[in-house]
């Protein structure tokens, strides 16, 4: 594991999370000492569990990309129910299927392989059991 | 606000514009490039500059082969004993370091500096694509330039309702242009259909929507206001800059960019000029995308709107105005380095009225914009400069 990896293993295998107790803002996936919206500094940060559950935001399907991809590949900017908002790769899903607004959840996959090691983290699939809205 | 005490508006003059036609440069290195460019500048003096002039040099380039300091111009040009910085900035470099020296000239602590922005992109063939396999989470992992740009699009199409051949329609008015524009790097035609049709690279942006990968070097040489005469009856005068940075991970919506808007807010105060009063613009257009969201970042249409300048003819060549009569970065190609540097170039020979098959009608003021996505492709930085003659 290289000390990168190693530095961001809560937030890579487990989507640990910094909110910042002035204005809300969710740090994802490093833990710092200022706010990136508020400019507290020092920021009071609390640590939360982040919730798998997000949207997409926005998206694309990439046709041209380096070997160690399969394409096409579609890449979203995810927004978690925390409001973190980070990158995610999609997978089991579909151009058909694919919008603005999808729900989405993570689910933990090998990334790549690093130093003959494979790494994991998370990538993003369609959420398929939405829990019913009470009113239905 | 509080009005800046000291302003760079009127203090700095440019006395000298020259670049080297953009393309794929097999048979020139980065330091021949840089020194053809110089020489085209120091030529390009109305009334003569001797190279013993240059008090200090900035060189702006982004790739970061070891060693790629200031140095590289100093070997380039001959320019040693004198101060040489390099500055990167991510796409927005060249701009920087015009930005820089413009400062250094304007504190008085140099009479007359040299810009040069340049880059070497053919030279690898996977681009700055095969630089987006990082091993990397969270941060720009498969995230390229297309699917940056990509994601704004997507953004934008869905809030504002527009489709792919609203966007497209930078694509076609720049690669006209850019047919007239001796220095581009594609100097081709392409209608709407053809920029609809051509294979996608990152949906929804496709071939015809992204700019070409180029190499290319721009040179610019100033000096402080009050010594223009001596090097010309014509010089142009920087009235206003801004440089300011954002982040994606700060929220805040995908259909615009922050430090553009940020950026434009400093120049045009630092000006005392509004964007009604620009007559000419050099966009950052590396993806059609790009330059359509632009318009709005920089008071030129509402939100949402920018398609509309396209429709009415606003913006072309001919129009009321006209924004990348150099065919941008989209035909011109964009040596990211070069690109600010280039901007300026064009817009110094607008302003003087040399700016040839692509010259447009007796401009006062023009704008220059330049935008660079850095930091894993996560956090953007913006660089607006306002010109006047």
């Amino acid at each position: 594991m290289t000390p990168e990896h190693w530095r961001l293993r809560r937030a890579n295998d487990r989507l640990i999370g910094f909110k910042c107790r002035s204005c809300g803002w969710v740090s994802f996936p490093e833990r710092r000492k200022t706010c990136k919206r508020c400019r507290a500094a020092p920021a009071q940060f609390e640590e939360i569990q982040l919730s798998p559950y997000g949207k997409v935001l926005s998206y694309v399907i990439q046709q041209r990309l380096p070997e160690e991809f399969e394409s096409p590949l579609a890449v979203a900017v995810i927004e978690l129910e925390e409001g973190a908002r980070l990158y995610g790769h999609l997978v089991e899903t579909s151009a058909e299927e694919l919008h603005v607004g999808l729900e989405v959840e993570a689910d933990y996959r090998v990334m790549y392989r690093d130093e003959g090691l494979n790494v994991y983290s998370y990538k993003f699939a369609p959420r398929r059991n939405v829990a019913h809205d009470p009113a239905d | 606000m509080t009005q800046p005490t000291n302003s760079l508006r009127g203090r700095v003059a440019i006395i000298g514009a020259g670049m080297i036609d953009f393309g794929e440069l097999f048979s020139m290195s980065l330091e021949e490039m840089i020194e053809q460019a110089y020489l085209n500048a120091l030529a390009s003096v109305d009334k003569g500059l001797d190279a013993g002039e240059i008090e200090a040099a900035w060189l702006g380039t982004v790739y970061p082969a070891m060693g790629n300091t200031g140095l590289v111009l100093a070997h380039a040009t001959g320019l040693f004993d004198i101060p040489v910085t390099r500055v990167e900035n991510a796409c927005a470099t060249g701009s920087d370091a015009f930005r820089n020296a413009s400062m250094a000239v304007a504190a008085g602590i140099y009479d007359v500096a040299l810009v040069v922005g340049a880059e070497k992109m053919r030279d690898e063939p996977g681009g700055l694509i095969a630089r987006s396999a990082l091993k990397k989470l969270w941060l720009g992992r498969g995230v390229t330039m297309p699917a940056y740009f990509g994601l704004r699009a997507t953004a934008y199409m869905e809030r504002y309702g527009v489709g792919r051949e609203g966007i497209a329609a930078v694509s076609v008015k720049n690669h006209a242009n850019g047919v007239k524009y001796p220095h581009a790097h594609l100097r081709i035609n392409c209608s709407l259909d053809e920029v609809l049709k051509a294979p996608y690279v990152s949906y929804p942006l496709g071939l015809y929507d992204c700019c070409p990968v180029t190499d290319g070097a721009a040179a610019l040489l100033i000096c402080r206001a009050e010594l223009a005469q001596r090097y010309t009856d014509s010089p142009v005068y920087l009235l206003g800059s801004g440089l300011a940075t954002d982040s994606f991970v700060r929220g805040g919506d995908l259909t615009s960019f922050k430090a553009t808007q940020e950026a434009a807010r400093q120049a045009y105060e630092m000006a005392g000029l509004g964007p009604e009063q620009i007559n000419v613009a050099e966009i950052h257009d590396c993806f059609s995308i790009t330059e359509l969201i632009s318009y709005e970042d920089l008071g030129f249409a509402p939100a949402g709107r920018g398609a509309e300048l396209l429709e009415a003819g606003t913006v072309m060549l001919e129009g009321e105005r006209p924004i990348n009569p150099s065919g941008g970065l989209l035909s011109k190609g964009h040596p990211l380095g070069a690109t600010g540097v280039a901007q300026l170039v064009e817009l110094y020979e607008q302003l003087r009225g040399q700016a040839g098959a692509v010259q447009v009608k007796e401009p006062q003021f023009a704008l220059q914009h330049n935008i660079g996505i850095g930091r894993w492709a996560t956090g953007s930085v913006g660089c607006v400069h306002i010109l006047g003659r």
